[in-house]
């Protein structure tokens, strides 16, 4: 379409207000000032509110899903965090092999019931896991029998599950390790992991300390 | 200046009349939409301190527990402490629900069950938040020997 004709129809005009190949035309018929500033004007910023909007809106859901996300996560981190910290701190105390204190072979030294402790952390876990309605989740106990210590390797699985990275347990006294591995279902941040939930680990270990009055 | 072009300048001028004032409309829509967005933020930041201070007291109070499993009194109030001195929700500690449980007797390796619940609400302008009940839970074993 070109402009110039004089005798435009509506339906013509109407086009040529948003026809970038018209605006040309326009242009070269050479309109006033006023005319031509308001066609720039109306050319140029056509649409760029609702774009503008569009684009915001999307940017606030993202934030909003994003964040909830991280909150979320974090209030499970946490929980699992306590979690394993009770049930290592149960394993260990109910674990605590106070009769072969007192037996041979090792009388005067106090072991751990490797059996008995991890019974104890296991069945802590379940019970709280049980209260709080979460009934997806891995848990690993590890204990450390000796009173001199010991390392478990390759134990935590996952570094992170522990503030401090640990990917070899290593402790100086008889001990109970717990990592806790929970699905978290989440609402942007599983695309990310393509498409799944996100695993939250956690480690957290108790020993029995001898203390010497 | 054909008349079709003088007709086509006051039409555009009419539309740029028109929509004076259009800012101001996108903006106020903007300002409650991010006062909400702030607000919401603001609750559930109030909302997870006040739940993280329950769990640390919870915790706290279960580990003075098994050393000292008489003295709840003392393990009640760490709990409504450190609600109190969290950082965004100060003022809640008196309105904690504390429970102290130990369902097999004080004796020693018997298991103590301590329980803090907040019946909490939210304030969000434009919004009627659902009241929500926070809670936290620790399990410990008393270690305290006859």
């Amino acid at each position: 379409m070109t402009m110039t004709n004089e005798k435009m129809t509506n339906d013509q005009l109407e086009i040529g207000i948003w026809s970038s190949k018209d605006w040309f035309g326009i242009w070269s018929l050479g309109l006033d000032d006023q005319g031509q500033a308001l066609w720039n004007r109306e050319g140029y910023s056509a649409g760029q509110a609702t774009a503008g909007g569009v684009v915001f809106i999307m940017i606030i859901i993202l934030t909003a899903a994003v964040l909830v996300d991280v909150f979320h996560l974090m209030q499970v981190r946490n929980f699992a965090y306590g979690l394993a910290a009770d049930a290592a701190l149960v394993g260990a105390s109910l674990g605590r092999d106070f009769t072969g204190y007192y037996e041979q072979p090792h009388r005067g030294e106090l072991w751990l019931d490797e059996h008995e402790a991890r019974i104890a952390a296991e069945n802590h876990v379940a019970e709280e896991m049980a209260a709080h309605g979460i009934t997806d989740y891995y848990v690993q106990v590890e204990v450390i029998t000796s009173p001199h210590g010991g390392t478990i390797p390759h134990f935590p699985p996952v570094p992170r599950a522990s503030l401090a990275g640990i990917t070899h347990w290593t402790t100086d006294e008889p001990a109970v390790g717990v990592y806790l591995a929970i699905p978290v279902d989440t609402n942007l941040l599983g695309l990310v992991n393509g498409g799944g939930p996100v695993t939250v680990h956690a480690f957290h270990a108790s020993k029995v300390t001898r203390r010497i009055p | 200046m054909p008349g079709c072009w003088r007709e086509r300048g006051r039409a555009l001028r009419n539309r740029s009349r028109y929509s004076t004032g259009q800012v101001s409309i996108e903006t106020t829509f903007f300002i409650i939409f991010f006062v909400i967005m702030l607000f919401g933020a603001f609750e559930l930041g109030t909302a997870l301190s006040i739940k993280h201070s329950m769990d640390v007291g919870c915790y706290r109070a279960a580990r003075y527990l098994s050393f000292a499993p008489s003295d709840t009194a003392t393990a009640e109030q760490m709990i409504r402490d450190e609600v109190d001195n969290n950082l965004l929700g100060g003022g809640y500690g008196s309105q904690i629900t504390v429970a102290i449980d130990f369902p097999a007797g004080t004796d020693f390796q018997d298991p103590i069950i301590v329980t803090a619940s907040l019946d909490w609400q939210g304030v969000v302008p434009f919004l009627n938040l659902v009241p929500v009940t926070l809670r936290a839970r620790h399990t410990e074993v008393v270690e305290r020997y006859p």
